[in-house]
């Protein structure tokens, strides 16, 4: 008998003779409450060792065990891969272990499903994926497998030991294995420790053991991923594609970034006259830009094609004027070229649509997932969305403004910043005009402003028909709409776009009981919803800042005088204002409203204040007005 | 579906190769495939400036093949012109064809090919065309056997004219796709030809409500049976044209449980086979065939009938033979409770056995359904499984057998009257006559029984649902009320309002969101759930507001938050209710010593025209005490899309009346 077989056998005796209870608690050992707190699933043993074998490649070992503990964990017992142009799965193999730790399933590689569809065209990505059966709870499920990485290493594989906020993780481990020349750089949350480094000959290790996390809530408002613990790491130095760069600043990733660019600039002869001659009676600049931006929402479209390096280098302008479609970066490169031609310098801008603040420290593709146009002009920069070249010539849409972005030119990639709009400027106004009669019956005019951020919420209300409005419409309005009819949109396309609604309004909005008449102070408005408990674990996360006004103009019914009218309403906190007012006037009733939100992130303790704000403001919605009817009026 | 040996069959009754075509008509030519005209541009003004495309035609052709090898496929092709008119339109040049491919031999598999589509655009007064690139084109994989084909048109713009044209293979020739109609952007001219030899019978269904032009001839298809003795027989083709105009669009609309139902389209069932000069061989055509199949499919078949996984376990329940069917179907129910739940899926088929399920603990609802009618037969109660289509799936047709559109089962029961009782055991709770709302089908197939053959039901109007909240409360003459507060839901009213419970994560979340609710603070709170209701038992308290020797008092404490779903003035498709339900308020108030109330409302009642929907609401004091009453009655799950406008008025009214402020006075001296 060979040694190994000897050691097999001596495990196989131990695990025959150890008591059944013991022989439970080894398979499946005691999970700490702390872990099973908040937790519907817990991650046992996750284990990420990957080895850079080559400047393009290398390979990775994963293992990873979860105890599913009841029937909501189920989808954090998904095993899902994708890989694609750079990297392959090479190996699989898992199975399912029942509460005594006995393997009741066993999985190969033709259990995993796949799927290659992408929501754009097509791109290289290949999903494998395995949705867990549920199983008699607790129950564990193990997957190993192990990946190929070739053709650049631009990115290390990422250690996401969690998946939702519902999964404790009771030890994780992630271990990087490169080349001596390399450094490696990363971020991460929830992790709270720094990598040990340590030296094997030609090779560095970064091995990050002993993570353990606990289950955490759900944000009010925050992103999924920022309650989840996670690693994510790349190379100082890196070739992709035959592209070699190097990441460890900004600027050297957009020097990599720049020779993607090069060469993809090319428009044909006959579509450099066109532009030529387009823009040769501009008078000015910023008029040659807009026309080229005209030009460039009539002809083109959004069609997504990702394929090898091409999910970072962007088709060539040439391409995109023969087929008049492209990706955000393709597009962008099209108007580049543009308005080269034009005489108009620009800058491609890599921007991330997630992440508001790219982490300085981590320059690369991790935190980018869209490209724009930036184009510096004397007196102020236009920043240019050509993925939708039909929103306002000089706005900058809510995805992007006060995002951090990359610049990319010869002198490589800067860090700037777009502009963002004070939290005033998203504004909704609702404002009515309308004449009561005696039985509660009201007609009248409603005027709905939406400017910068609703402007974008609701601009599908100028591709609708009427009916179509008025049903959108009435979904805006809180409780019992009145009849919408003869809608009329406008609207403002400049760089403070605004859409105007303007529609006839009908229906009943006061109840009659006597002599009097009870009118709602605001029964239309819908108001942000509560924090959930939940969600107090965390700051206040005010992702959104805005401006809602409403008034409400009321020509009572003759002989009508108000009983009641509710006292005004005053809020001040630091995350915004809110103020209501009533007044009555020669037969005239005034309802004035507006509520001020301020972005920002506040300390936990607010969530408190923040819903008692809510609730206020509510009251003050429902608020009563009574009208008393004078003797002797009919 | 294995279609290999079907096909030898007419394999070896076919002699002669090839498949004929009827002759055409000529109402599509003027649209012909490649030629478009600077005509075409301006052919086409819409009347509602909204549309973003619009197709101008829609053409198909579906013809039978007979291969060198004998092997007979299905072959159609499709063409397609559109106009994008809006920018938004631009989309309709990114084409999906999702297709079948099981390459095992002798499994069904489909092709797409012959893909070819241009973009025309008016430039300086001429027509400029711009190919699709081969490289525009790929296959994507979505899961097992199901793939897509996907191209991107270039040069499309608003004003652009697309044609677009496929041909698509199958190798089953008793499947064929409908051919739908409408689409979500209006269709100008859609016309659809058939070919099938006569020997494949099919049941055709129009769908949508709309007028479908069908012409039907027949034509040559080239093929000869030969029968014993070297007799002959030509087989002749059914040619049939469908054709249809001016199809407005197909949009989401709020409370319709599937769209598909009312789309307009041709729809293509195989009934039989009907060789001359032998038997014809049908397919499926009573319920009975559908359910002896069933029984053949190992899934279902292996299941049905078995025996009892707890027959040990039921033993000892004892269970008293003299209690009425009911009571003993539900103590069943409970024990199955304890040893099995349902995971979360619904089907007709179980890929694991009774034991597995037992081990597992968890199941879906027809392995649960099936343990639970081997427990019914061992308690000597006659029970059959009733085939459904999850009424998200769209509607099952009674005249149409077929299993392709079953998609689960509940379990029906007998009572000592031969009376059906319904329940799923994804159901977690112990109530009989009671489903969730997705299948409550409008058509149920009674299982066949050699006895009893099959029968159909309706589960539609199953079970009782209702909310009843009764309050009692005093108001003291400083206008402060305080009282208890009983809220009862039964049937789905429950499951709908403990989904809502537990949204609130938590008791404490859920008596905060109780006060937003009712505008009431809740003091002490209990709830109960037994019989398949649920019951909230409060005490609770309000400042009423008060005026110069007024209090102001609205008596209906109900959901602040009601909503009238029926705001848009118009809609196309039925508005469908998910069952019929009461909700019922009634609240008793003792008033202030010296107090009375200024004036009480009329009573209202209100109804839709012909009837379905009901408001009813009475104010009436009595002595020193006030009782306030208001009912909402739906008793009818589907109605015309022309009742839109009575439903919101019944709303409006619903919601007023729920806001309604009685003034109390002090008596006069």
């Amino acid at each position: 008998m060979k040694p190994l077989a000897l050691f097999a056998g001596w495990i196989l005796w131990l695990v025959c003779t150890v008591p059944a209870p013991l022989r439970a608690s080894v398979a499946n050992p005691e999970i700490p409450d702390s872990l099973k707190r908040g937790a519907c699933s817990v991650v046992r043993d996750y284990s990420v060792e990957f080895v850079q074998k080559s400047a393009t490649g290398g390979e990775a070992q994963f293992r990873k065990t979860v105890t599913v503990l009841n029937a909501e964990g189920l989808e954090g017992a998904t095993f899902i891969h994708v890989d694609g142009h750079f990297s392959k799965l090479k190996k699989f193999k898992g199975g399912i272990s029942n509460s005594q730790g006995k393997q009741v399933v066993k999985l190969r590689r033709s259990d995993l499903k796949e799927s290659t569809l992408s929501s754009g065209l097509t791109s290289d990505s290949h999903t494998y994926y395995y949705e867990c059966p549920p199983y008699s709870y607790p129950f564990s499920v193990t997957y190993e497998w192990t990946c190929d990485y070739s053709n650049g290493m631009l990115v290390y594989p990422d250690f996401y030991p969690q998946i939702s906020y519902n999964q404790s993780v009771q030890n994780a481990s992630y271990r990087l294995s490169v080349p001596g020349n390399v450094d490696v750089i990363y971020r991460s949350n929830r992790i709270g420790k720094t990598p040990e480094v340590t030296r094997h000959g030609e090779y560095k290790t970064y091995a990050w053991t002993g993570i353990s996390l606990t289950a955490s809530h759900p944000a009010y408002n925050g992103d999924a991923r920022s309650v989840v613990g996670y690693i994510e790491s790349e190379p100082t130095v890196f070739e992709c594609d035959g592209y070699e760069g190097r990441q460890d600043t900004w600027q050297n990733f957009g020097i990599w970034k720049n020779k993607l660019l090069q060469g993809r600039d090319n428009l044909p002869e006959d579509e450099k006259q066109k532009i030529i001659a387009m823009t040769r009676d501009a008078s000015s600049p910023v008029e040659k830009i807009r026309i080229l931006y005209d030009y460039l929402a009539r002809n083109t479209r959004y069609v997504s094609i990702q394929l090898g390096i091409g999910g970072w280098q962007p088709i060539d302008a040439a391409t995109v004027c023969r087929t008049k479609f492209g990706d955000c970066k393709g597009l962008t490169n099209y108007m580049k070229a543009m308005l080269a031609v034009a005489g108009i310098p620009s800058v491609y801008t890599c921007i991330s649509v997630e992440e508001k603040r790219l982490c300085p420290h981590l320059p690369g593709v991790h935190q980018l997932d869209h490209a724009i146009l930036c184009v510096p002009l004397p007196a102020d920069t236009l920043w240019l969305e050509c993925t939708n070249a039909y929103l306002p010539f000089g706005y900058v849409h809510s995805d992007i403004a006060g995002h951090d972005a990359m610049l990319v030119d010869d002198n490589g990639g800067r860090l700037v910043r777009l502009p963002d709009y004070p939290d005033s400027c998203h504004r909704q106004s609702f404002h009515t005009r309308m004449q009561l009669d005696a039985q509660g019956n009201m007609t009248g005019v409603m005027t709905h402003r939406n400017a910068m951020r609703y402007y974008e919420k609701t601009l599908s209300l100028l591709s609708m028909n009427e009916k179509q409005r008025v049903r959108e419409l009435g979904g805006m309005l809180q409780g019992n709409p009145p009849r919408i009819s003869s809608v009329h949109v406008t609207e403002r396309k400049d760089s403070v776009p605004q859409l105007t609604c303007r529609f006839a309004v009908m229906g009943q909005c006061g109840t009659v009981n006597g002599n009097r008449m009870f009118l709602t102070v605001n029964p239309y408005r819908r108001r942000p919803s509560v924090s959930p408990v939940a969600s107090h674990a965390y700051p206040l996360y005010l992702t959104e800042g805005s401006l809602l006004t409403d008034t409400l103009e009321v020509l009572l019914p003759a002989g009508y005088v108000p009983e009641r009218i509710p006292k005004p309403v005053s809020l001040t906190q630091p995350f915004g204002t809110f103020i209501s007012n009533v007044t009555v006037r020669d037969g005239r009733l005034l309802v004035c409203q507006s509520m001020l939100v301020r972005k920002g992130t506040y300390p936990r303790e607010m969530h408190a204040l923040w819903n008692e704000f809510l609730n206020q403001a509510g009251k003050a919605d429902r608020e009563m007005i009574v009208l008393l009817r004078k003797e002797g009026e009919s | 579906m294995k279609a290999s040996h079907v096909i030898l069959l007419v394999y070896l009754l076919v002699s002669v190769f090839g498949a004929g075509v009827c002759a055409q008509t000529k109402s599509m030519k003027e649209m012909k495939y490649g030629k478009v005209s600077k005509k075409d541009f301006s052919s086409y003004t819409p009347s509602d400036t909204a549309v973003a495309a619009v197709f101008l035609k829609k053409k198909g052709i579906t013809y039978y093949n007979l291969g060198m090898r004998g092997n007979i496929t299905v072959e159609s092709e499709y063409e397609f012109r559109l106009q994008v008119l809006r920018p938004e339109g631009t989309e309709y040049a990114n084409v999906s064809i999702p297709f079948f491919r099981d390459q095992r031999p002798g499994y069904v598999t489909e092709r797409i090919y012959g893909i070819d589509a241009v973009a025309y655009n008016l430039v300086d007064g001429k027509v400029e065309e711009t190919d699709l690139e081969r490289k525009y084109i790929v296959e994507e994989k979505v899961s097992d056997n199901v793939y897509v084909m996907k191209f991107s048109i270039p040069n499309v713009k608003p004003g652009s004219i697309i044609e677009y044209k496929y041909k698509f293979s199958s190798n089953n020739p008793f499947s064929l796709d409908a051919w739908k109609i409408q689409e979500d952007i209006p269709v100008l001219r859609a016309q659809y030809d058939l070919h099938v030899p006569e020997i494949f019978k099919f049941n055709i269904s129009s769908k949508g409500g709309r007028y479908i032009e069908r012409k039907h001839s027949k034509g040559n298809s080239q093929m000869t049976v030969i029968g014993l003795g070297g007799i002959t027989r030509d087989i002749l083709t059914d040619c049939y044209t469908f054709t249809s105009e001016n199809v407005p669009p197909l949009k989401e609309e709020p409370m319709v449980w599937c769209k598909e139902n009312y789309r307009c389209m041709v729809d293509f069932e195989i009934r039989a086979i009907d060789i001359p000069l032998d038997v014809p061989a049908y397919f499926r055509t009573t319920w009975a065939d559908v359910c002896d199949e069933l029984k053949l499919i190992d899934n279902f078949g292996r299941h049905f009938g078995m025996r009892n996984p707890l027959r040990e376990e039921q033993k000892k329940l004892h269970l008293d033979p003299s209690l009425p069917v009911a009571a003993k179907a539900m103590a069943l129910r409970m024990m199955l409770m304890s040893y099995v739940q349902w995971d979360g899926e619904y089907s007709l088929f179980s890929d694991i056995s009774a034991r597995q399920c037992l081990e597992q603990k968890h199941g879906n609802n027809a392995m649960l359904n099936f343990i639970y009618l081997s427990m019914l037969k061992d308690a000597g109660i006659k029970a059959t499984p009733v085939l459904i289509r999850q009424k998200t799936m769209g509607d099952l047709m009674g005249i149409r057998p077929s299993l392709e559109n079953l998609s689960t089962f509940v379990v029906g029961i007998y009572d000592e009257k031969n009376k059906l009782m319904y329940t799923d055991c994804s159901i977690p709770w112990c109530s009989l006559n009671l489903l969730p709302p997705q299948l409550m089908a409008n058509l149920g197939i009674c299982f066949a029984t050699e006895a009893e053959g099959t029968s159909y039901t309706s589960l539609a109007d199953v079970g009782r649902h209702y909310q009843n909240i009764l309050v009692q409360s005093e108001i003291s003459p400083d206008g402060h009320l305080k009282g208890s507060f009983h809220a009862t839901y039964y049937g789905c009213s429950a499951f709908e309002h403990l989904a809502w419970k537990e949204q609130q994560k938590d008791s404490l979340n859920y008596v905060q969101a109780l006060d937003r609710k009712y505008e009431i603070k809740v003091n002490t709170f209990k709830s109960e759930l037994k019989d398949g209701s649920y019951t909230d038992f409060m005490d609770y308290e309000k400042q009423l507001t008060t005026g110069d020797g007024v209090i102001y008092f609205n008596p209906f404490v109900v959901d602040k938050d009601i909503e009238n779903p029926f705001f848009a003035e118009q809609r196309t498709m039925p508005i469908e209710f998910p069952y019929k339900y009461v909700k019922k308020f009634y609240g008793v108030y003792k008033l202030p010593e010296g107090y009375e109330p200024e004036s009480l409302p009329q009573p209202i009642r209100l109804k839709v025209e012909k009837g379905g929907a009901a408001i009813s609401c009475i104010v009436q004091q009595k002595e020193g005490s006030l009782m306030a009453m208001l009912d909402l009655k739906v008793d009818k799950t589907v109605f015309p899309a022309n009742r839109n406008v009575e439903l919101r008025q019944l709303w409006e009214q619903l919601i007023n009346m729920s806001k309604l402020q009685i003034v109390l006075k002090k008596k006069a001296l």
